[in-house]
């Protein structure tokens, strides 16, 4: 099977640098963005099926990325990067039809393995 | 916090001038109805409507310069401060748990053996420190909530809610360990569903540290849970063997950074925080909370819960 290829979006270098080696362990290829431009600009020439969304970011803040992308398609699924859980984000962000949520304190590789599953749901979709 | 007395003194400070300004205007109009009267020949019929006429005139500007202008300045003062503090408690949360979650990545990656393989005394070292960073978020995450509690921000969800699949969801996070030490766990609760209104999440912090105290502080014998349920409220207590608490101790018990006779072994230390906010978010749903115990028998603590019917 060939690899899926993700955009992960966050302003913090290190953070990137651990989900990048953790996601590339279990078999994805990664690109990053750092900032809402950056990430947008990506969205559009790498395709990928499916993109990691910081939710605070200096500028254009997760919520404003995550719009445009829907507006650039609206099946690929975009999780929500967060520290921390803030009642109101998260019901903007179930507004705008993000897939789940990564919470940066919990294990990760668990957190993963709920992206792989919403990957092969959106993949049954295109099927069809 | 001593917010609360200040809200007393100013609250009755805002009274007494009240008051003291309705005396006034009443004395002032009734002062100049009786002049105007007398001036100009009103007849009687007509006092009463120059009275309400002059109390509508002095009393709506006095009012709104003495109480409502300041009044509402200071509440705006106060919804500043208030949410200046929620903005604190959410940088600060974010701010450190974004480090420790890059740390504790780090250290799981090495762990997972993702970069390669590592030796047994390699391995060793970076799971205690990953304990330790795991340690830290919960420390973290405990004076938030204090921080919470304190500003009243703690308990934010009133839903009712079924508190016997809560209990059980609960007890079957401390089976496998308190098995594991050879403790009995047993439970006696009514059947079917009892519904309660509250923070779900909440209650399910405040049976874990209370559980997880018994665990803590048990070496041999028993846990129990019971609840009772009336019409009104829900009583329910967890029971242990343990090394209990004594008389002196006692008193100190529900307050902040309170630990007595520490145990030792490979168990963590913890903060002396749970019951600390155990309390804190038993009392912001109108509920109590106590101990009772005999040194070297074991403890038991119960609460009680009002349903909030509605
Ligand atoms: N079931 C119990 N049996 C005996 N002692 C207890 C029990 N529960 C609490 N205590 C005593 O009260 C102290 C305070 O308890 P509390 O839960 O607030 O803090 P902690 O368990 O020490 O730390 P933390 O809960 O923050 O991890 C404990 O350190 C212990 O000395
Ligand atoms: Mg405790």
């Amino acid at each position: 099977m060939a690899k899926h290829k993700l955009l992960i979006v966050d302003d913090e270098i290190d953070f990137l640098e651990m989900l990048k080696l953790r996601l590339e362990a279990n078999n994805y290829s990664v690109v990053t963005a750092m900032d809402g431009n950056e990430a947008l600009e990506k969205f559009k020439t790498e395709k990928p099926a499916a993109v990691l969304l910081d939710i605070l970011m200096p500028g254009m803040d997760g919520i404003d990325v995550l719009k445009k992308i829907r507006k650039e398609n609206s099946k690929v699924p975009v999780f929500i990067i967060t520290a921390f859980s803030n009642e109101e984000r998260f019901k903007m962000a179930n507004k705008l039809n993000a897939s789940g949520f990564i919470v940066k304190t919990n294990d990760l590789q668990k957190e993963i393995q709920n992206i792989t599953s919403a990957i092969a749901i959106s993949e049954g979709f295109k099927g069809r | 916090m001593d917010n609360r007395d200040h809200t007393g003194s100013e609250k009755r400070h805002t009274a007494m001038g009240l008051f003291l300004t309705l005396l006034a205007i009443v004395f002032l109009t009734d002062i100049l109805t009786n002049i105007i009267t007398a001036i100009f020949h009103i007849p009687i019929i007509l006092e009463s409507v120059l009275g309400g006429f002059l109390v509508i005139s002095i009393a709506y500007p006095a009012l709104y310069l003495l109480i409502f202008k300041p009044l509402s300045v200071e509440i705006a003062r106060r919804k500043r401060v208030e949410k200046m503090k929620d903005e604190f408690i959410g940088t600060v949360s974010h701010e450190l748990r974004t480090p420790l979650s890059i740390t504790k990545e780090g250290l799981s990656l090495v762990l997972d053996k993702i970069p390669g393989p590592l030796n047994e005394q390699q391995a060793r070292i970076l799971t205690v420190s990953k304990n330790n960073i795991n340690r830290l978020s919960r420390i973290i995450n405990d004076l938030l909530d204090i921080s919470k509690i304190d500003a009243g921000k703690k308990v934010v969800r009133h839903e009712a809610f079924d508190i016997i699949p809560v209990i059980w969801q609960t007890m079957a996070l401390f089976q496998a360990r308190i098995r594991d030490k050879g403790l009995a766990f047993r439970s006696v609760l009514p059947k079917g569903a009892i519904v309660v209104r509250g923070d779900v999440d909440a209650i399910i912090q405040v049976l874990t540290n209370l559980i997880g105290n018994a665990l803590k502080f048990t070496e041999r014998g028993s846990i129990d849970i019971s609840l009772k349920d009336t019409p009104e409220e829900i009583e329910l207590s967890v029971h242990d063997t343990g090394v209990g608490i004594s008389k002196e101790d006692m008193p100190k018990l529900f307050e902040k950074f309170q630990q007595f006779g520490r145990v030792n072994g490979p168990g963590e230390k913890g903060t002396g925080l749970g019951l600390a906010i155990a309390k804190g978010i038993i009392t912001a749903h109108n509920g109590r909370i106590w101990a009772e115990s005999e040194f070297g028998k074991g403890t038991k603590i119960t609460f009680v819960l009002p349903k909030n019917k509605e």
